[in-house]
């Protein structure tokens, strides 16, 4: 992977070299990552790619959004104290919220977007909260339920690095190349993630690129994931023989075994 | 680095934490001759694993670990086969409800509060009464009548009760003659918690066999291990079908380390006294309730919980 980064650090400089300076109507940019798929096997435990991009224009500001390409709706509990006791109270199914959300940019997004920018492209947690569909499943409402389980979820998502925005993390050099990298966390699901880099200059969105990566189970791990969801009789059964197995052949080394 | 991903719990945990947490129970276990499931799955709770996979995984490794034990109590004859079986039946039946109720409580979003509730109860319970009749029993004062709670009561009087009921059989290997129907409900019952807490039940089931059925004690020990390992065969096949939740890695993983954990164990448990040990596994387990207790009463970290998606996690 290290070599693949000097690579792609090379190509982009290369760039940066023969392109001379490109006039501020091209409005083109050109990104590239250091990896194309991410593959989810026993060892896995999270894992950086690197995107390089080339800035259309000297006085540009940067922000990259990464996000799954889909994200179903999910159910969440609102907890409250039942006498003594904290326990879910209320149930919500929360809609339009993406599974991963992740915002790098070269300055804070207040400074260089304005809220209708914001709005058009959701970047910035505030556009998310006004995006949400969130229904009421199972008791009462009440008027803070929007603000609390927004609250509540993003935390949720932080704690698991499925959710992050850090501005000031892009650099940009020499007003024309930037790097940065995402890391996709153990919890990041299957499937297509996309990345967009937006160009940003005067308040407007002048060029945007994308990038797609995959996230995908191999080997032993997708064979047992894929098993267990799909065919839960033949798991379970092999569950319990390798048990059985495994639990015997203790018993013959170690007298006792583990019980 | 030393990572490992859990194929069904969908996330990466550090492999020594794992090997830690089942030599530590394993150690435990093996000190004090129980199976040690109510401490693994809080324990697989508190490091961040999902409770329903938690539980259910316990119980994949809990049919492991009583396998060999079971196997060497049959050979040696101290399995009353007869009355296993019929607890087994109750235990399958109660196991395969308590699976369902696991569902329910999953799509409910309150497993977990229910998971720890049921814990907090039998923890507390068992807990209290092994600290009470060890702590009478170190003071030298003999145990009389029946009120150590639900543990330590006189037998005479339930044989009566027993006596009066249908269904009566001859045990052989127990040396008794008594009615079907107990041994059945405190199947149903065991293998109901079984499902829920991912215990094998020996802290509730031995008692009950050497204190209300009247078994002997070798009896009893080598017939819960024999119905152990079916009942917790039986949830574990259930939950795979019915919640998906178990993580067959983390089960082996346990598995290890309770296993090697166990054989010092055995050995420091040759040095201490019984009454020692009783006493010591009365006030762990009692720590371990307390926390879970704390855990419901305290204001919760994050007041937003995720609910299980259906037919998986």
């Amino acid at each position: 992977m290290t070599r693949r980064l000097l690579q792609l650090a090379l190509a982009a400089w290369c760039l940066l070299a023969w392109v001379p300076a490109a006039p501020a109507a091209q409005q083109e940019m050109v990104t590239d990552h250091s990896q194309q798929s991410i593959e989810v096997d026993i060892r896995f435990h999270g894992e950086r790619i690197y995107f390089f991009g080339t800035v259309p224009d000297p006085k540009a500001e940067v922000v990259v959004k990464l996000v799954p390409l889909k994200s179903p709706p999910i159910k969440l509990t609102r907890k409250g104290k039942v006498v003594l006791f904290w326990m879910g109270v209320k149930q919500f199914e929360i809609k339009r919220m993406p599974f991963l959300y992740k915002i790098h940019s070269s300055r804070p997004l207040k400074e260089i977007l304005s809220p209708e920018v914001a709005a058009k492209y959701r970047l910035g947690y505030q556009t998310l909260k006004n995006d949400m569909e969130l229904t009421l499943l199972k008791g009462t409402p009440t008027p803070d339920d929007r603000d609390v389980m927004f609250k509540g979820f993003v935390e949720l998502k932080e704690k698991f690095n499925l959710y992050r925005i850090a501005e000031n993390r892009i650099r940009i050099r020499k007003g024309r190349l930037f790097d940065h990298y995402f890391t996709f966390p153990d919890k990041a699901k299957e499937g297509d993630y996309l990345v967009e880099s937006y160009a940003i200059k005067d308040g407007r969105v002048i060029a945007i690129a994308r990038d797609k990566i995959t996230v995908r189970k191999v080997g032993i791990t997708a064979w047992l994931y894929r098993t267990a969801q799909e065919n839960g009789l033949l798991y379970g059964v092999l569950a319990v023989i390798i048990a059985l197995g495994a639990g015997l052949l203790v018993g013959v080394f170690f007298k006792g075994g583990g019980h | 680095m030393f990572n490992i991903f859990l194929p069904v719990a969908d996330m990466s945990i550090n492999l020594f934490l794992v090997l830690g947490i089942g030599g530590l129970v394993g150690f435990l276990s093996g000190l004090f001759g129980v199976g040690g499931g109510f401490l693994l799955t809080p324990l697989m709770m508190m490091i961040g694993i999902p409770p329903a996979v938690a539980a259910a995984s316990d119980s994949n490794q809990i049919v492991a670990a009583a396998a060999s034990g079971a196997m060497a109590h049959t050979r040696l004859g101290n399995v009353d086969m007869k009355m296993g079986l019929i607890i087994l039946i109750g235990g399958i039946a109660g196991g395969t409800v308590g699976v369902q109720v696991v569902k329910v409580l999953r799509q409910m979003g309150n497993f977990e509060f229910a998971v720890k509730m049921v814990y907090v109860l039998m923890l507390g319970g068992v807990g209290s009464a092994m600290f009470v009749e060890s702590l009478r029993t170190l003071r030298k004062k003999a145990p009389t009548g029946g009120q150590a709670g639900d543990t330590a009561v006189g037998q005479p009087k339930f044989s009566a009760f027993f006596n009066r009921l249908p269904l009566k059989m001859h045990f052989k290997k127990s040396g008794l003659h008594t009615s079907a129907i107990f041994p059945f409900t405190i199947g149903a019952m065991v293998g109901f918690l079984a499902a829920l807490m991912g215990v094998g039940g020996g802290f509730i089931m031995v008692p009950a066999m050497i204190y209300i059925i009247g078994m002997p004690t070798v009896v009893a020990i080598g017939t819960d291990l024999f119905q152990i390992v079916f009942t917790t065969a039986n949830v574990t096949l259930q939950q795979a079908i019915t919640n998906h939740t178990v993580d067959i890695v983390l089960a082996l993983v346990l598995l290890i380390g309770s296993t090697v954990g166990a054989q010092f164990g055995a050995r420091v448990s040759k040095v201490l006294k019984g009454e020692q040990i009783r006493i010591l596994l009365s006030v762990i387990v009692l720590v371990m309730m307390i926390k879970l207790l704390f855990d419901l009463l305290i204001t919760p970290d994050s007041l937003v919980g995720f609910v299980a998606a259906k037919g998986g996690h």
